[in-house]
């Protein structure tokens, strides 16, 4: 980058089913004034705004990020890459402060998947419409191939699953901004009703309305503020058709190579040789367990083969266990449940908060009898790229 | 671009489409009004052009002999563009005072550009975006204040403005949309769009929205046929001495959000 980029504030909304109560503006200026307001900055100050929403049918309303434009003048652009809508704002933004474009850039991620009637109906409209829509293909069933494939080639089992959601659970326990609390055992997963085999209900993630803000800016606006620098980025996008990749010698359906290529170009950035050691945090979007544990691997936690042992070192490890990592300890967490265009940047606002001290789940200060990480790399994690999750 | 600029890439394929034949323009339309307040007025985008139209004909523009030159040109230039459709597409009905021969002609359209960092024939001097209210019942309609302060921010980032452009291609809805972006960027007087339109062989020689439209993809479309004048390779619609021009695309609703590009021809 021609200019360092910093995340200057963040803001974030609850989430949940729906917020009757919010108009899709109330929502995304919740989380932009509350990102300003912990950036300092008015709106004077940004010169650029980057808004992220996926599949307008989510939301009923076309276009529904233009509803929050009161003001004139400001440049404006919508992001729309699916799954990945809101870390691609980031990156959007973060391209116009590092091409000096924009002093600061507020990106905003929304989602409004509750006015939906079935987002399962609107996400079949991904696929192709020859050849896949008539299967019928979903999020769910997409996702449960992919289970099924990791299961036969890897040997994970429905346990693995349902250890991870029990873990997420546990950390959206203390996440007062989390769609769910719930006590949730591994057994209670997989007494779960069935949403296509392999996938169990509570393995997946809730349909959740919300809203997610960034300030970005450069060095002149980072001076004197604690901010969290972004060291490093990637995004690589794979082929469309999920059988085009099944057979391949570079990596398979389940290896997440788009991941894993982006992963490799933003630790080469960030000259993270390690990342299971580096790390302090890491804020992963994956909307089912299997999803989760498709990115270990693909992120250099471990090999393809050890994913299994991995999930079970996490119960074994009660350090690995805590929503509170030690430093130099990743704490693989989906903690809440999250809505799609607003999720991927939803872990990178928390993501950001440890640099700023604050522990990002607690609404407030790093918990009593906590440090802070020694040694944090803020930001801990750059999530997954376009067709990862936006199509398969 | 700023991928570029920022050093994320040395080149990047940009792509726009837009599909009219395959889902209806004017429901697409409606669904983007407010679903409680404006939506059940049977707003659509082709309503708020023709209160452009009516707020023009208040002001004593947009009507007699220009007019129909201007109308009577943007489809000649269309039939003389090598790209433009030649047969099938369809247009909406028209709203009062907009008729048939103002409106774009519904297409499938697909449009592409590499941007380098490398040196090239064609640079991109300047760029300018901008916004308005969502709320069109605040903003003046008649001038477009988005795309005003867009032309304005690229001015400045290129050292030159669209007045001095060669070549303007600008997107509108329909004529009188094209119209009033010319005068927003200052490539024609106030109130002297249309006339500009219907005589300054300049301004939207592609045809504008009459050679096909389909909006995701026309600014990049605009951008596409200033960098053909550029080059010399326009065919039939090619001007004289092309040496800059200006492309701008707007967006819902009612141009909400502007860009505007100047080109350059590097010698």
């Amino acid at each position: 980058m021609s200019e360092p980029v910093a995340v200057l504030g963040v803001g974030q909304t609850t989430y949940k089913r729906r917020h009757p109560e919010s108009s899709a503006a109330d929502l995304i200026w919740a989380a932009a004034e509350e990102a300003l307001a912990d950036a300092g900055l008015g709106i004077d100050a940004v010169d650029v705004i980057i808004a992220g929403v996926a599949p307008d049918a989510l939301a009923g309303e076309n276009c529904v990020e233009k509803t929050a434009i009161f003001g004139t003048g400001k440049p404006f652009l919508r992001v729309n890459t699916g799954g990945v809508t809101g870390s691609s704002t980031t990156f959007a933004g973060a391209s116009y402060v590092a091409s000096g474009r924009a002093r600061a850039a507020l990106v905003v991620s929304l989602e409004r998947m509750g006015q939906a009637s079935t987002s399962q109906r609107v996400f079949n409209t991904i696929f192709d419409p020859v050849y896949e829509k008539d299967f019928p293909l979903t999020t769910i069933t997409m996702a449960a191939l992919r289970a099924s494939m990791l299961m036969r080639v890897y040997g994970y089992s429905e346990r693995h699953w349902a250890e991870i959601a029990a873990r997420n659970y546990r950390h959206a326990l203390r996440n007062p901004l989390a769609h769910l609390h719930l006590e949730v055992t591994p057994e209670d997963v997989l007494a779960s009703p069935l949403l296509a085999w392999p996938i169990h209900r509570l393995e997946a993630c809730p349909m959740s309305e919300g809203a997610c803000a960034l300030v970005l800016g450069g060095r002149e606006l980072a001076a004197g503020r604690n901010a969290a620098w972004i060291q490093g980025m990637a995004s690589t996008s794979d082929s469309y058709a999920m059988g085009d990749r099944i057979r391949r010698p570079e990596g398979s359906l389940v290896d997440l190579l788009s991941l894993q290529r982006s992963a490799v170009r933003a630790y080469a950035d960030a000259g993270v040789t390690d990342p299971r050691k580096e790390f302090g945090v890491v804020e992963l979007y994956s909307p089912f367990s299997s999803a989760e544990a498709m990115t270990y691997p693909a992120l250099g936690f471990c090999a393809p083969l050890d994913g299994p042992r991995f999930i079970q070192e996490q119960q074994e490890d009660p350090s690995l266990r805590s929503s509170t990592p030690p430093a130099g300890r990743r704490r693989p967490t989906r903690s809440a449940p999250r809505p799609w265009s607003a999720s991927p940047n939803a872990p990178c606002r928390s993501a950001a908060w440890p640099g700023s001290g604050r522990w990002p789940t607690c609404g407030g200060r790093w918990p009593p009898g906590r440090a802070a990480p020694r040694s944090f790399r803020p930001p801990a994690c750059w999530a997954r790229s376009v067709h990862d999750e936006q199509v398969v | 671009m700023t991928r570029l600029e920022a050093g994320h890439a040395r080149r990047s394929i940009v792509a726009g489409w837009g599909r009219s034949s395959e889902h209806s323009p004017d429901q697409f339309s409606r669904s983007l009004f407010e679903p409680f307040r404006s939506r059940p007025l049977g707003l659509d985008e082709f309503v708020l052009s023709a209160m452009r139209a009516q707020l023009c004909l208040a002001a004593g523009d947009g009507t007699g002999p220009a007019r129909e030159r201007a109308s009577l040109r943007r489809i000649e230039s269309a039939r003389a563009n090598p790209r433009a459709l030649r047969d099938g597409g369809f247009r909406s009905a028209p709203h009062f005072p907009l008729d048939d021969a103002d409106l774009p002609l519904w297409a499938d359209v697909t449009a592409a550009v590499v941007l380098s960092t490398e040196p090239g024939p064609i640079r991109v001097a300047g760029v300018g975006q901008s916004s308005e209210p969502y709320s069109f019942g605040d903003r003046d309609l008649r001038t477009i204040t988005s795309l005003k302060t867009a032309a304005g921010r690229a001015a400045a980032d290129a050292g030159f403005g669209p007045d001095t452009a060669d070549v303007a291609e600008v997107d509108g809805l329909t004529l009188i949309d094209e119209a009033l972006g010319l005068e927003a960027i200052g490539f024609a007087a106030p109130g002297a769009g249309l006339r500009a339109l219907a005589d300054d062989a300049r301004a939207n020689p592609s045809g504008g929205g009459a050679s096909g439209y389909s909006p995701p993809s026309m600014g990049l479309v605009r951008i596409v046929e200033s960098v053909l004048q550029l080059r010399g390779t326009a065919g039939s619609v090619q001007q004289r001495s092309v040496r800059r021009a200006v492309a701008t695309g707007g967006s819902v609703v009612a141009g909400q959000t502007q860009t505007v590009v100047l080109l350059e021809a590097v010698s």
